[in-house]
C-alpha cells in the first residue's frame, strides 16, 4: 500500500485521548510534524463528548486513565452506531497480552505500548487512516454502483414497457 | 521471598529517617545517616530489581514518570560512589555540563540504579586511575522534549570487542575467577531494560587496557522547579494542626521494630495511638476503644490482615473505621486483593513517613503544621472563574465553547486572541488552561452561566 501523505493530512482529525499533558503534548507535536489535524482530550469524558460533536478519523486511546478508562470509552464508542466505525489505537504502558487481547475484543485496531516511540506511532497512524481512507473510497465506489445499477434497471423497465406497448 | 527481605530493611530505613528529623541530631550525624539512609534506599532497589527480573523477562514492568532535579540526582549518587571509589584510591568526578537542565522528568528511581550499577562496575574493574560521571542535555530540534546524555566513563580494564555484545545479556560475566568481583550478573541487563524501558538507550565503547564508556541517551520531559517543590514541602510535618478531633489511631503489626517506628512517629505528631502485635488483639482493641483508623499489617501469623479486616467490618462501627494495608508485597497485583479485603488504602513497606501523613490525610482529613512554612511557588496562570467568563460577548463564549468541544486548538488560540483585545486577564488565564490541555475546564467556566 503507498501512502499519500498529503491525503492523509487532509483526511480529517486525529482525536488523542491522555490524561497526562506531558504524553498528550509528545502526540500532539509527533503527528501535527506530519501535517496532521490533532485534537488533545484529558479525559475519556471529554473524548467522548468532543467526538459526538465533531467526528475524528481516527483515536489514539490511553488504557489507564482515571474516572472513565480507555476500555470504557470504546466501549461506549462501539456500542453507539454513529462512532463505531471510527478506528481505535490503544496507548498504554501496560505490555500483558490478555490487556491487549481485551482491547482487540473491545474492538480495537491496533495497540501502542509507552513509552511512545515517534516513529512508531506515525507508522501506525499513517497505515490505519489510509485504511480508513481506503475504505471511504470502496463504500462511495459501492454506492455509485448501486446507483447506477438502480438507474440502469428503470431503462431496462421503460424498455419493457416500450416494447411491450408496440 | 520479598516480605523476608523488606522487612527488616524497612526498620533500618524508617529509623535512620526518623533519627534524621530528630531536632538533637548533629548535622554531622544527619549526613551519616542521610548515607545509611540512601545505602539502604539502594539495597531496597536492588532487592526490587531482582525480583523485577522476572517481570522484565515476562515484559510486565511499570514506570513512574515524576519530576526531579537531575543535578540533585546525580550528586547524590556522586557522594556514594565517591567512598567507594576513595576505599579503592580512585580518583572519581561528577563532570555536569554548565547548560545542563535541571529539572525533567522521568523515572529517577530506575534512572539512579542504572548509574548505580554502571558506577559500580567500573569500580569493581579498574585498579588505578580515574572514573568520571559526566552528564550534558541537548534539546530535540521539533519537539520540547530533551535528550539527557550520560557517560560513565573509567580507565580500568577495558572489554575485548568480541564481548561487548554478549555484555547485556543475562548472568553474562566476563571475570569469573575473582572473588571479590561477586555480582548477580544481572546488573547491565537490567540496566539496559530500564533504559530502554524509559525509550532510551545504553551503549558501551572501549580500549583493551585504557578503559571503557557507557553512555546513556535518554528522552525527557521538561520539568520546572515548581513541580519539585511541592514534593519537597511535603516532608516537615511538625504536629496536628488545633481543632481537630482528637484522633485515634490503632498499629497492627506483628514485628515490634514495625510498630515502634509508626508508634513513635505518630505519638511525636500528637495522635493517640495503641497497638496490637496480632489481629485478635486488634478486634479487642477495637471493640473496646473504637479508632477512627487501623494501620494494618497484612502479612502475621495466626490471623492475618485479610482475615482482620473481614472480621473487623463486621463489627459494629467497623464500616466506618478507616484501615490502611501495609505491605511488603512488591508486586502491585497484591493492591486490589487489598482493596477486595475491605481495606481503605495500602502503602507499600517500607513506606517514606510524608507517605503516612498523606495518608492520614486523605482518609481522615487529619490536617498538619508544617516546620517550614511552605514556600509557596508564585504561579503565572491567574485564576478566572465563571462569572468573569460570563462578562464577555455571548458570541465570544458561543465560538470558545464550540472550540473547546471540538478540541480545536488553533480555534481556541485564535478565540482567545479575540478575548485579548476585551479582558488581557481573562486571555491569560483561558491559556494557561489551554496549554495545560484543561479544556474541560475552559467547557465548565463557559457552561455553568448558559442554559
Amino acid at each position: 500500500m503507498t501512502i499519500n501523505h498529503k491525503e492523509l493530512a487532509t483526511a480529517g482529525d486525529i482525536l488523542v485521548v491522555d490524561d497526562s499533558p506531558d504524553n498528550l503534548r509528545f502526540l500532539k507535536d509527533t503527528l501535527t510534524s506530519e501535517g496532521y489535524r490533532v485534537r488533545p482530550a484529558s479525559s475519556g469524558q471529554l473524548a467522548l463528548q468532543s467526538i459526538q460533536a465533531k467526528l475524528p478519523v481516527l483515536i489514539l486511546l490511553d488504557v489507564r486513565m482515571p474516572e472513565i478508562d480507555g476500555f470504557e470509552v470504546c466501549r461506549r464508542l462501539k456500542a453507539d452506531e454513529t462512532t463505531q466505525a471510527i478506528p481505535i489505537i490503544f496507548a498504554s504502558a501496560l505490555t500483558d497480552t490478555s490487556e491487549k487481547v481485551k482491547g482487540f475484543e473491545l474492538g480495537a485496531v491496533d495497540y501502542v505500548t509507552k513509552p511512545l516511540n515517534a516513529q512508531e506511532v506515525l507508522m501506525r497512524v499513517a497505515t490505519h487512516v489510509s485504511l480508513f481512507i481506503a475504505r471511504r473510497q470502496l463504500e462511495n465506489k459501492n454506492r455509485e454502483l448501486q446507483e447506477t445499477a438502480s438507474e440502469l434497471n428503470q431503462y431496462r423497465k421503460y424498455l419493457e414497457n416500450s416494447i411491450q406497448e408496440l | 521471598m520479598s516480605h523476608e527481605l523488606r522487612t527488616p530493611l524497612n526498620a533500618i530505613l524508617g529509623f535512620s529517617e526518623l533519627m534524621s528529623l530528630d531536632k538533637s541530631t548533629t548535622q554531622a550525624q544527619k549526613e551519616t545517616l542521610g548515607i545509611i539512609n540512601r545505602s539502604g534506599a539502594h539495597l531496597l532497589n536492588m532487592i526490587n530489581d531482582v525480583l523485577d527480573i522476572s517481570k522484565i523477562e515476562a515484559g510486565r514492568f511499570e514506570v513512574d514518570i515524576q519530576a526531579f532535579d537531575v543535578i540533585k540526582l546525580l550528586n547524590e549518587i556522586g557522594e556514594m560512589i565517591n567512598v567507594r571509589a576513595a576505599s579503592k584510591q580512585l580518583g572519581f568526578s561528577v563532570d555536569l555540563a554548565v547548560d545542563i537542565q535541571r529539572f525533567i522528568k522521568s523515572d529517577s528511581k530506575k534512572l539512579r540504579q542504572v548509574l548505580i550499577n554502571l558506577l559500580g562496575n567500573a569500580i569493581k574493574f579498574t585498579s588505578s586511575g580515574k572514573i568520571t560521571l559526566q552528564a550534558h542535555t541537548k534539546p530535540f530540534t521539533c519537539s520540547d522534549r530533551l535528550m539527557l546524555v550520560i557517560d560513565v566513563i573509567d580507565s580500568g580494564v577495558g572489554i575485548p570487542e568480541e564481548k561487548q555484545t554478549e555484555l547485556f545479556k543475562p548472568f553474562v560475566q566476563l571475570v569469573q575467577e575473582n572473588s571479590d568481583m561477586q555480582g548477580t550478573g544481572l546488573g547491565l541487563t537490567i540496566s539496559k531494560s530500564l533504559i530502554e524501558l524509559l525509550g532510551g538507550q545504553i551503549n558501551v565503547s572501549s580500549v583493551l587496557g585504557e578503559g571503557s564508556t557507557f553512555k546513556i541517551e535518554l528522552p525527557v520531559a521538561l520539568a520546572t522547579h515548581a513541580d519539585i517543590a511541592a514534593e519537597e514541602n511535603y516532608r516537615a510535618v511538625k504536629s496536628l494542626a488545633p481543632e481537630q478531633p482528637n484522633w485515634r489511631l490503632l498499629v497492627v503489626d506483628d514485628s515490634m521494630d514495625n510498630r515502634l517506628l509508626l508508634v513513635t512517629m505518630l505519638v511525636n505528631i500528637g495522635f493517640q495511638v495503641r497497638e496490637a502485635e496480632n489481629g485478635q488483639e486488634a478486634i479487642d482493641i477495637f471493640k473496646q476503644w473504637q479508632p477512627d483508623l487501623i494501620w494494618m499489617d497484612m502479612r502475621m501469623p495466626v490471623m492475618d490482615g485479610y482475615e482482620t479486616t473481614g472480621k473487623i467490618r463486621q463489627l459494629v462501627g467497623g464500616d466506618k473505621v478507616k484501615i490502611v494495608a501495609l505491605t511488603a508485597s512488591a508486586f502491585i497485583d497484591q493492591h486490589n486483593e487489598i482493596i477486595k479485603a475491605g481495606c481503605d488504602g495500602v502503602l507499600h513497606k517500607p513506606f517514606h513517613i510524608p507517605e503516612i501523613f498523606a495518608a492520614l490525610t486523605k482518609q481522615l482529613g487529619v490536617r498538619f503544621i508544617y516546620q517550614d512554612a511552605p514556600v509557596t511557588a508564585t504561579s503565572i496562570t491567574s485564576k478566572i472563574t465563571a462569572d468573569m467568563i460570563a462578562t464577555l460577548p455571548l458570541a465570544l463564549r458561543e465560538e470558545l465553547h464550540e472550540a473547546a468541544l471540538i478540541l480545536d486548538t488553533d480555534d481556541i488560540e485564535a478565540v482567545i486572541v479575540k478575548i485579548r483585545a476585551f479582558e488581557p486577564e481573562i486571555a491569560d488565564g483561558l491559556e494557561a488552561l489551554a496549554k495545560s490541555y484543561q479544556f474541560d475546564q475552559i467547557i465548565q467556566l463557559i457552561e455553568k452561566n448558559m442554559t
